[in-house]
């Protein structure tokens, strides 16, 4: 039993755990919070990247990041908590199952590249004219990046329920 | 032909068969269709925030409105399309679900408050955005959306735990 299934195993049998487990509506309720948040983040990334990438609104960039930054990295806090209320709930289903961490990997790329946008966003309002189209070909990337991601994400997280835990 | 005969008849033909008998159809109609509700809810959230006056507020509600619209029906049709196959693998099973059939009345709630929005509300859009306040009927307007759409994911969500019958 390697040192992941162990901790599962544990894990499951909290108490918390253990109340997560018997209410049989605690699961679906804390998907939803998930899904809300999640629909939350993909929403104002959306805007973000659409005009990183210089496409619709000709506001600033840095305004529309002070716009959306606020419910990109909130939407990710609460993802952070319900999605570790459902791994608490069902150990055995995500922490020994290889989509889970592949999901976990692409969250965290995911995060970074937020991260980078919000800087350049900031960056690039006080970028000299002459630095602007290439400032605009890497912002570019890092939109078309984080739009990847995000679809990605959703893909992966969806498909745990459908891959088999390397534990059964 | 009532209701059940018409599930049935859906439920057979070769496309909802193809879904049923797929291993990965499913899971792929389902990752479309959260992708979908998404685009939906992460539009209409940013719309009905800056309607009761919760963000964008540096914005007017007629350019945020703008920017979202065309995102929340790409991601409508999406999540339609995508819900309707899903609908067609199963539907003797779904119609009779009650979190189906409280979801599809919500929609329709959802809808009629849209319309009213669509239709009434948005005519004084650029009047209102000029005053200081924002008026108590385009805030219940953006309240009632929220609960729609917030009720609609939760019972969207409740499918698939109660689909079986016990």
């Amino acid at each position: 039993m390697d040192v992941l299934e162990q901790f599962a195993r544990w894990l499951s049998g909290t108490d918390l755990s253990l109340a997560l487990q018997v209410n049989l509506s605690m699961i679906p309720l804390i998907q939803t919070v998930h899904i809300l948040a999640l629909s939350a983040v993909g929403g104002a990334v959306l805007m973000v990247a659409l005009r990183a990438a210089g496409r619709g609104t000709n506001r600033p960039l840095a305004e529309v990041g002070r716009q959306f930054f606020p419910w990109i990295w909130g939407g990710l806090i609460v993802l952070l908590i319900s999605g570790s209320f459902l791994v608490i709930a069902e150990p055995l289903r995500s922490l020994t199952n290889a989509m889970f961490w592949t999901k976990v990997s692409l969250v965290l790329l995911f995060a970074i590249t937020l991260a980078v946008l919000h800087r350049r966003s900031f960056v690039t309002e006080h970028a000299p004219p002459g630095e602007w189209a290439r400032a605009g070909a890497l912002l570019t990337s890092v939109a078309a990046g984080v739009t990847v991601l995000f679809v990605a994400i959703v893909f992966a997280g969806r498909w745990i329920a459908y891959t088999t835990p390397w534990t059964s | 032909m009532d209701v059940f005969a018409i599930a049935e008849w859906l439920e057979n033909t070769a496309v909802g068969e193809v879904i049923r008998t797929s291993d990965f159809l499913f899971p792929l109609l389902e990752s479309l269709h959260v992708l979908g509700v998404a685009l939906v809810f992460g539009t209409i959230l940013i719309v009905d925030a800056r309607l009761m006056g919760w963000g964008s507020r540096g914005q007017p509600a007629a350019a945020v409105l703008k920017q979202s619209v065309r995102w929340t029906w790409i991601g409508f049709m999406t999540a339609l399309v995508t819900g309707g196959l899903l609908f067609l693998s199963d539907a003797t099973t779904y119609v009779f679900n009650a979190p189906f059939q409280i979801k599809m009345s919500l929609l329709l709630l959802a809808g009629i408050n849209m319309i009213i929005f669509e239709a009434v509300l948005v005519r004084s859009i650029a009047q209102w955005d000029r005053e200081v306040g924002i008026p108590w009927r385009i805030r219940l307007s953006g309240a009632l959306s929220l609960t729609f759409w917030t009720s609609i994911v939760a019972f969207g969500r409740f499918i698939g735990f109660t689909k079986f019958p016990f």
